[in-house]
Order: structure tokens, then sequence, then C-alpha cells
């Protein structure tokens, strides 16, 4: 095992997460990492293509003899739009929630001490001590940090609701000073 | 003398993922994860375009763009009906080569213990003991086996590293688990 445990650490907290926290933090991740998964920029595309199709009607009817075909096309972005704004939202949280779920190592409760160097995680079944170069990055949220990408575990998550206020500030800075550029903030910010 | 080693009954494999390891663990999760119903009707659906754009191209084509269109209609259909047997498998094979090429400093040695109760696999940078029915999924084709301890997360035993006694062996323990899956093995 990678040796962390002869440092001092910097933060010690225990937590158990819900299956709400792990879908809640994997939507964090996804939203921050892909701005193109988000719900709200799909469907904007989607209205943004509909009032394209729309704006191109007058010229339609100059070349054809009915306006079915651009109709069609704008029902469709709408209707796919609405989809984006009403179900991806569902489906996404319900599909977390399931990989929540299917992993009962995930529902222990655990404690995690934050070093210098790394993270370990301890709970009845598993250990995970990972280096915080072999995470590819960090996504800070109001509620939770997402540690991603590391070797053992793709999502690593603590809730800040375990954290007192100066913890979670101390917990940010280290985070923050450690990834530098792969440290971002809920919905593609980035740290200045 | 500990329980583990008084019982005399355990399995220890030791191994590093090689490339061809970690190609075929990544064929096999994709076989894992696709469900018969979509590859019998990714397999119709490709025949039926296939045999419509015939009929289409033989009897139908009175010109040009409808010779071009039956023939696109086949072409899409070879293209989805082999989906599950040919490109998949190489596009697969391609994008894993090329993390493994890239990313080797995370393939990192493992150790599985396998015992009457429990399993455990060891790395350098993790270490879990768990009972078989924590096991969310095992599956097992020709050359691997693979478990999952979660949806998205799965340990792979390449079968290269187990001695036919102890395959017997560790095959017994992990039907254990009800979510055990076995294709493409006599």
């Amino acid at each position: 095992m990678a040796e962390l445990s002869r440092e001092v650490p910097v933060l010690v907290l225990e937590q158990q997460l819900s299956a709400e926290d792990y879908a809640q933090a994997a939507l964090l991740y996804e939203n921050t990492l892909f701005p193109f998964r988000r719900y709200w920029v799909r469907a904007g595309i989607c209205i943004c293509v509909a009032v394209l199709v729309a704006s191109a009607i007058p010229w339609y009817l100059s070349q054809f003899a009915t306006a079915v075909v651009p109709i069609c096309a704008i029902v469709f972005f709408l209707a796919l739009a609405l989809y984006f704004w009403r179900e991806q939202p569902r489906r996404r949280l319900h599909g977390s929630v399931l990989q929540f779920c299917s992993s009962r190592l995930l529902r222990l409760p655990g404690k995690i001490s934050v070093y210098q160097n790394g993270i370990v995680l301890e709970n009845d079944a598993e250990t995970l001590s990972e280096f915080w170069t072999d995470f590819s990055g960090c996504v800070e949220g109001h509620a939770y940090y997402v540690l991603w990408g590391g070797i053992s575990r793709p999502l690593l998550i603590l809730k800040k609701s375990v954290l007192s206020p100066e913890q979670a500030e101390r917990l940010s800075a280290h985070l923050r000073s450690t990834f530098a550029g792969r440290c971002r903030l809920e919905n593609g910010g980035r740290f200045r | 003398m500990t329980r583990r080693e008084q019982g005399g009954h355990q399995v220890v494999v030791s191994f590093l993922m090689t490339r061809e390891d970690y190609v075929n663990s990544k064929q096999a999760a994709a076989r894992a994860a696709c469900r018969s119903a979509e590859i019998h009707f990714l397999r119709w659906a490709g025949f039926l375009l296939v045999v419509t754009g015939i009929v289409l191209r033989v009897f139908f084509a009175v010109n040009g763009y409808s010779r071009i269109l039956s023939t696109l209609m086949v072409l899409l259909g070879t293209a989805i009906g082999f989906a599950i047997d040919s490109w998949q498998p190489a596009l697969i094979r391609h994008q894993a080569q090329r993390y493994y090429d890239t990313h080797g400093e995370r393939m990192l040695a493992q150790t599985m213990i396998f015992d009457e109760e429990t399993m455990s696999i060891q790395t350098d940078r993790y270490r879990v003991q768990l009972p078989y029915s924590y096991l969310y999924q095992v599956y097992e084709d020709g050359k691997m086996f693979l478990l999952y301890t979660g949806q998205n997360e799965l340990w792979v035993l390449p079968k290269r590293a187990l001695p036919p006694w102890d395959l017997v062996k560790v095959r017994e323990l992990l039907k254990r688990n009800e979510n055990y899956k076995r294709e493409g093995v006599r």
C-alpha cells in the first residue's frame, strides 16, 4: 500500500454516503466536466435549431407549396428540447442511484484521512490509498468535493456537510493548491 | 497459524495486467454489457436493411439516386448487422491499446486471494476483503474473469495467471454469486 499514513493528516473526516449524495455528486461531476451533457445546454441547442428552422419558413414557402417539412422539424426539435429539459435529469439521477445501489462498498460508513500527498479511505471492508497525482482532477460543488479518475475508484466523493466551515475552507484551500488547474468549481468555473 | 493458513483451501493469484489482458478485459466487459435482445435486434435490423437494399436495387432502382440510396442501405445494413462481431470489437481493441500505451502507470500488480467465505484484492493503492455475495456481478469468458464490485467498478482476473486446478476452484467459488454469467467457455 502507498505509505501515506506515516504523514500527519491535514484533515480526518467520517462520512457515509446515501444514494442521493452519490447521485448529486455524480451529476455535479458530469455537468462540470462535460458542458454539452447539461440538460439546459442541450435543450437550448434544440430550441436554437427550432428557431433557425422557423426563420427559414418564408424562404421554404417561396420554393415549395407547403411548410409541412419545416413545421415537422420544429415540432421534432421542440419535443427533443422538452425531453432534455424534463426527462434527462431524472434519468441521470436514476442511473446514478442504480450505480450506487449496485455497490455494497459505497454504502459503508468510512473514515477519510486527507494528507499532504494523498488521501486514504478506510471502512470495514476496504482501504483505499491514493496519491493526488493518481487522480485526474477535482470538482468542488456547494455540497461535495468529487475527486475523479482515481486508479481504484472512478469517483471519490467527500461530503461538505460533515465538515465544519473552517475544515471545509482548509480542505478547499488544500485541494486548490494541490490540483491547481485541474480543480474546478461547480458548472465549469475555475479558481483564480 | 492463521485461520486462512489452517484452511488450506485458498487460492492466491498474483499478476500484472499485460496489454493483451487489458484489451481482452475491455472486450469481455463490452460483451458482458450487451443484452441478448440488443444483439438480436441489431442483427435482424442489419439483415432486413440488406435485404431491403438488394430488393430496391434489383427491382425498383429507376435512376442513379435510387441506386446510390439502395447501395447505401446495403452498406448500412452490413455495418449494423456485423457491429457486434466485427467492427465494434476492433474499435474497442484500438481504444484499449491506446489507453494502455498512454496510461501504463495505472496498471498495478494485483494479488487476489480466494477463500471459502471471502475474497480479497490487494494492489499498491487498494485492499479489500469481501464476501462473494458483495460482488454485483461475475462474468467469465474464455480468457478472463470480470469481478464487478459495482456497476462501474470491475476487477479483472486473467485466466492465464491461474493453474488449471486453481481455475476450477476459483470458478466454483465465484459461482456462489447469484449474478454469475459465463459465455464462450466449453
